[in-house]
């Protein structure tokens, strides 16, 4: 009898592994997903409204962005920076999502207004409005992790989906539909 | 080119707020949280644009008045409890805590069986 309880510490360590297995894997789809790793995460925000913070516009001059920006008619998100080659990259993608009956809103993030502003000039700006972000704030309230990040927003103002890393054919088509069907 | 580098400086360079006493209570602040795209930093650690868009934002809720939980609220709204860097203790992550003691001693009565065994 006393032979076996040797053993009873690799058993306890074996029943804790398969323990711990267990309860990591019944977390949820969303814990490991709250912070992105870069690609294709998604965002707690997903379901949350806007933020209400307030940005200045880059184009058109003067302008605001706030949380009424977004009611009354879908809109899409996207951070850019004149820096990002990703963006650069996904640029054509976006420019596909124009009318549709889209409002889209680029935000400059953690670039300088000129910078931003040069660059769409140089690259074609599909943008209906593009706020300033140059500290990186907005984002942040977005929960993003970097740029290119890209949200719908619904006509009440609420996160519908959220796309972390440059769009493609595919997330286009997948915007286009989910906004034709409402 | 000087320009150029000029900007590329401007992002890269950072204003600590002007008080002291916030300044430091900032700076506890981005210890105690995680940066999102590097392996095992904290804010406070990090240089990448993601953890100075963070330190900026926590620089100005601070300025403003915020206390630490509404800071850690605010952040948890947008990243979820994974933004902390040191996890919870709750039901999910008890064991995570508890695991690596646990382990330890069950080791430490292993090798006093295996040695009892050998003397015997």
């Amino acid at each position: 009898m006393k032979k076996y309880l040797q053993y009873i510490p690799f058993l306890a360590i074996f029943c804790l592994a398969v323990l711990l297995f267990v309860k990591v894997n019944g977390q949820g789809k969303d814990a490991g997903k709250s912070l992105t790793s870069g690609v294709f995460g998604s965002s707690p925000m997903v379901g949350r409204d806007m933020p209400d913070e307030v940005i200045n516009t880059i184009f058109p001059a003067k302008g605001k962005i706030d949380n009424l920006t977004y009611r009354g008619k879908y809109t899409v998100v996207n951070l850019f920076a004149s820096w990002c080659a990703a963006c650069a990259y996904e640029h054509k993608f976006i420019k596909g999502l124009k009318g549709n009956s889209i409002q889209l809103i680029g935000i400059s993030w953690r670039d300088k207004a000129e910078d931003s502003f040069s660059w769409l000039i140089k690259n074609g700006n599909p943008y209906d409005v593009v706020g300033n972000d140059s500290l990186g704030k907005y984002g942040i309230y977005l929960g993003i992790t970097g740029i290119p990040e890209t949200f719908v927003v619904s006509p009440e103002g609420k996160i519908i989906m959220h796309f972390a890393g440059p769009v493609g054919d595919a997330e286009v088509a997948q915007i286009k539909e989910l906004v034709a069907k409402h | 080119m000087i320009l150029c580098s000029f900007s590329s400086v401007l992002y890269a360079f950072e204003e600590p707020l002007k008080n002291v006493y916030q300044e430091k209570r900032s700076k506890e602040i981005f210890k105690s949280l995680r940066c999102a795209v590097c392996a095992g930093q904290s804010i406070d650690d990090s240089d990448t644009q993601f953890a100075r868009s963070i330190r900026s934002l926590v620089r100005t809720k601070v300025a403003q008045g915020s206390t630490d939980e509404q800071i850690y609220d605010l952040l948890k709204h947008s990243y979820g409890e994974a933004i902390m860097f040191r996890p919870p203790f709750n039901d999910a992550t008890a064991l995570l805590w508890i695991l690596p003691f646990a382990l330890i001693f069950l080791g430490f009565i292993s090798v006093i069986f295996v040695l009892r065994k050998s003397k015997a």
